[in-house]
């Protein structure tokens, strides 16, 4: 059956967000503030660990949600609003960190607030090893071990967990968020999974982590993957 | 059965099927041969409860909360799209109004041209009709009283009148 322009779609009726979105198509500012406070976090939360600044990260966020409200005259519900706005996220964010690695060709100096660069898997596993000293890890430091390594995933990898573990998606809207087939997506996050096991395994069974002295990175681990959009 | 689950009945690797497992996008038949594996290989419920400890950890990853001021800027930054795309709308109108009134003076200018030409045209033509019979309008009372035009022919080749012919020849 057709649906005509008086049919509510699926996701106008399952979604609240979706209804929402529409309102602000149709002019609603409260509407917009809305979505703004629903999603600014959850947002902020994505944003940050995957491109490792908290300044970054809410210029970001504000620039999607600016692209949002520029695109809601022509909005349709043609999937979840999570998935419509963090698909804007992830090429909000992908531009960013593709500028971000011209400048670092050129030798541009990082402004403040932007992350060091993501430590190469080989140093984190090696720092694993146990040859560095041991101390106690504590809950800061184990949060700072988790979070270098997630940075040291490739882009896409940390994309896609960020979504699978802080939005909850599944492997369907991960792959309609991504522009990628849900095979691998599944590749994506089986690796990205294992990577932060073979990091984060050693560490945790014998509460070591790396000495301050970390080595330069070396680069992400985008020359492991082989994933097939 | 869902499309999505059943592209995922064969996992390419083992990690990719307990990764699947542990994400619950396996089917029916999948998660029955996890959980047969599982219960007879030692190694792979190792290998299963390493992967699940790895992604607890990230529950060590913070959620960040926007501040007070986060909305009011957003918002502050759309009311200023909201205005760019009002001026933008409101010189288009303006623009559209502009060309709509140039059409219509170009069209009422050139119809007043178009009028001009013809009729200009139409009292040219009969200007000039009167002009070409002029001769014989002088004279047209003496021609009243010929009755053969072939009579005037005919002093005209005799050059009797050379003077009053030359006007009605």
């Amino acid at each position: 059956m057709a649906l005509t322009q008086s049919q509510p779609t699926h996701y106008e009726l399952h979604d609240p967000d979706v209804r929402l979105m529409l309102q602000v198509r149709d002019g609603d500012a409260a509407a917009f503030t809305e979505l703004v406070l629903r999603y600014q976090n959850r947002l902020l939360t994505v944003l940050e660990h995957l491109v490792g600044s908290r300044e970054q990260a809410e210029d970001l966020a504000q620039d999607v949600f600016v692209r949002v409200f520029k695109a809601r005259q022509r909005y349709e519900p043609e999937a979840k609003f999570s998935t419509w706005l963090f698909t804007i996220a992830n090429n909000v964010a992908s531009n960013a960190l593709r500028s971000r690695s011209r400048r670092r060709e050129v030798g541009v100096p990082e402004g403040n607030g932007a992350d060091s660069a993501p430590l190469a898997l080989d140093q984190l596993a090696k720092a694993a090893s146990g040859f560095m000293p041991t101390r106690a890890l504590d809950k800061a430091e184990q949060a700072e071990m988790v979070r270098h390594a997630v940075a040291a995933l490739s882009e896409r990898q940390r994309m896609a967990l960020l979504l699978a573990k802080f939005e909850g998606m599944s492997y369907q809207d991960i792959a309609q968020t991504m522009g990628l087939s849900v095979q691998a997506v599944k590749s994506l996050l089986s690796r990205a999974r294992v990577n932060l096991k073979e990091i984060l395994t050693p560490y945790v069974e014998r509460g070591t982590r790396p000495d301050e002295a970390e080595s330069p990175p070396s680069g992400t681990s985008e020359s492991q993957e082989q994933e097939q959009p | 059965m869902s499309d999505n689950h059943s592209s995922l009945s064969e996992p390419t690797t083992i990690d990719d099927e307990i990764v699947a497992y542990l994400d619950g996008e396996l089917d029916t038949e999948a998660i029955a041969r996890v959980e047969r594996r599982l219960s007879e290989d030692a190694s792979y419920r190792a290998r299963l409860g390493q992967l699940q400890h790895a992604w607890d950890l990230l529950d060590n990853l913070r959620r960040t909360e926007a501040d007070d001021e986060f909305v009011q800027s957003t918002v502050a930054m759309v009311a200023v799209q909201a205005e760019q795309e009002a001026k933008t709308q409101k010189m288009r109108i303006v623009r559209q109004q502009s060309l709509a009134w140039l059409t219509l003076t170009a069209a009422v200018l050139l119809s007043i041209a178009a009028g001009y030409a013809v009729l200009h045209r139409r009292m040219t033509r009969d200007d000039r009709n009167l002009v070409r019979d002029l001769p014989v309008i002088e004279h047209v009372d003496e021609y009243l009283n010929v009755e053969d035009v072939s009579f005037l022919k005919q002093l005209a080749h005799e050059n009797l009148f050379a003077v009053e012919v030359d006007d009605g020849t």
